[in-house]
């Protein structure tokens, strides 16, 4: 159809042929030192494992995830991705450990050389194709596929935008795990305009600054059904939905990881975390105590607004079936640049900053509560 | 082999990845240096992407070609030294990259796969994770789109069921 836009074609020679091997490996030992980075995370996910001793490392459940490399060493950025899961409800509807869900999927980007971490929330919702062909929800193909189904999705994500990500660290917390975090951390502070309730997640609200314990922030994360109070003390319903929530858990995840910062409390000593994290955690099995030594290093010394994330860009859908998803749309590629090297291409693709506007609660200034 | 079995495939998808990059630049050379990235980041995961490979250096030969023009009118780099076009295929490319930028993403993937790359639905729907019939819908809404702008000798496609 386009046949008249066609010139006579490309003249490959040596020459070409070389500069694709050439490119091909300067693109590997660029993949490689990234995945050698030095590896420093300051993310409250991740630090649950610090303090961690060594006598300790074998009460921590493992799981074996496809990253190849060397080990880690100077280098760049790191890329890890951070679950929560449904695990552990403490509803008592429990879901066995292998079964769990993803609740919360945040890929987070550490990078020592710009002294930023980035963060990218990725819905739950987010329909997928699953490696059977068929499609899913993204949080679904933790239970069915395991922590490897999760990382090929979200590297699918990127592969689908011509993107290449190679997530090179798991790490998995169960909802007590994310409960415990919070608490441990002093709680997170959350600044809402209107008071906010869901009778099915619990949480209730007035509108002004919270801190916000560990039950209050899994409440809150898991809110798909959250009703808003007008100045009248009318209840109406939210209806951004999952689109809502989505928004909501960027702005946690971001509160949560500048509360690590702005902690008085040192999250590395005492029995708690190391507690939290047997109880709680699974990580892969290439992540080893010295390299989280030197994460907590480099995190110890960021201030809080180092710390900066987003969603990504999503709008809904309805499947065949009937079933309200998500999926990607125009803006995600300029959202996983964003993530992938912090800049901006152009003035268009400043919207991806947030992924909506629909955000009913906000981190207060300073990250305190006055 | 990895490798090899890359060496093997290398002309090919040199050439896909260039078609596509020209048909909407217009311009050899950036074309070229298009179609070398593009295979070098297939290089670099070819386990992955082996499998679909058409399909992948396509459309991120599009991706790239596409962020040549935006970079362009953001003015960080220069206009394409285009190769001589035809004024008539010179107007159907600037009008095409207009609307390509324009079309929703999943239309704007299938329209570069199907109708740049011309790849068949089948392998479409392959590379995308969809089904045939989700790549004629895409492709049907985007030939419309197209033909409202552009005089194209398109062939008629029937819709799939669905909206």
């Amino acid at each position: 159809m386009f046949d008249d836009l066609d010139d006579d074609g490309l003249h490959i020679d040596t020459s070409f042929r070389n500069g694709v091997h050439r490119r091909g490996r300067t693109l590997r030992r660029q993949r490689t030192a990234r995945r050698t980075g030095l590896v420093m995370a300051p993310l409250a996910l991740l630090a649950v494992v610090v303090g961690w001793a060594q006598s300790k490392a074998n009460d921590i459940d493992r799981v074996q995830i496809d990253v190849t490399g060397p080990p880690p060493g100077p280098g760049g950025p790191i890329d890890v991705l951070v679950v929560g899961t449904d695990g552990g409800l403490l509803d008592g509807a429990e879901p066995s450990t292998d079964q769990a869900r993803a609740d919360a999927i945040l890929l987070i980007r550490l990078d020592p050389a710009s002294d930023a971490v980035r963060i990218l929330t990725i819905p739950r919702d987010l329909w997928v194709v699953q490696p059977d062909g068929s499609n899913n929800r993204m949080a679904q193909l933790r239970a069915t596929y395991g922590a490897q189904g999760l990382v090929d999705g979200v590297e699918q994500v990127f592969a689908a935008e011509g993107e290449e990500l190679s997530i090179d660290h798991y790490v998995e917390l169960d909802t007590g795990g994310l409960t415990g975090l919070a608490d441990l951390v002093g709680g997170v502070p959350v600044a809402t305009e209107t008071a906010i309730r869901d009778t099915n997640s619990g949480v209730a609200l007035d509108a002004g600054c919270h801190i916000l314990d560990g039950h209050e922030v899994v409440a809150l994360s898991r809110a798909r059904n959250l009703e808003l109070q007008d100045a009248s003390g009318w209840w109406s319903d939210d209806p951004t939905s999952d689109f809502g929530r989505q928004s909501r858990n960027v702005v946690l995840a971001e509160g949560l990881a500048r509360a690590l910062f702005t902690s008085d409390v040192n999250i590395g000593d005492g029995p708690a975390l190391l507690d939290l994290a047997a109880d709680h955690a699974t990580i892969d099995a290439d992540l080893d105590t010295r390299e989280i030594v030197e994460w907590t290093r480099w995190g110890s010394m960021l201030p809080a607004d180092a710390v900066v994330s987003t969603g990504l860009p999503t709008s809904p859908m309805t499947t065949p079936g009937g079933a309200a998803v998500l999926e990607t749309n125009d803006q995600v590629g300029s959202a996983l640049r964003w993530w992938s090297d912090g800049t901006f291409p152009g003035p268009d693709d400043t919207i991806v900053k947030r992924a909506t506007p629909l955000v009913t609660i906000s981190l207060p200034p300073g990250n305190r509560c006055p | 082999m990895d490798d090899d079995d890359f060496d093997r495939q290398l002309d090919d998808l040199a050439q896909t990845a260039y078609r596509v990059a020209y048909r909407i630049l217009g311009d050899r050379e950036e074309a070229r240096d298009i179609s070398q990235e593009s295979l070098a980041r297939a290089y670099v995961r070819w386990p992955r992407v082996r499998n679909k490979a058409d399909a992948w250096v396509a459309r991120v030969a599009g991706n790239l070609a596409l962020d040549v023009v935006r970079r362009q009118r953001h003015g960080s780099t220069a206009a394409p030294d285009r190769s001589p076009d035809h004024a008539e295929a010179a107007a159907v490319r600037d009008e095409l990259v207009a609307l390509l930028q324009t079309l929703p993403r999943r239309q704007r993937q299938v329209v570069v796969l199907r109708y740049l790359a011309d790849l068949p639905e089948a392998q479409v729907a392959a590379a995308l994770g969809c089904s045939v019939g989700s790549v004629k819908r895409h492709a049907h809404r985007g030939l419309a789109a197209l033909r409202t702008t552009i005089q194209i000798d398109a062939p008629a496609i029937e819709p799939a069921g669905g909206t």
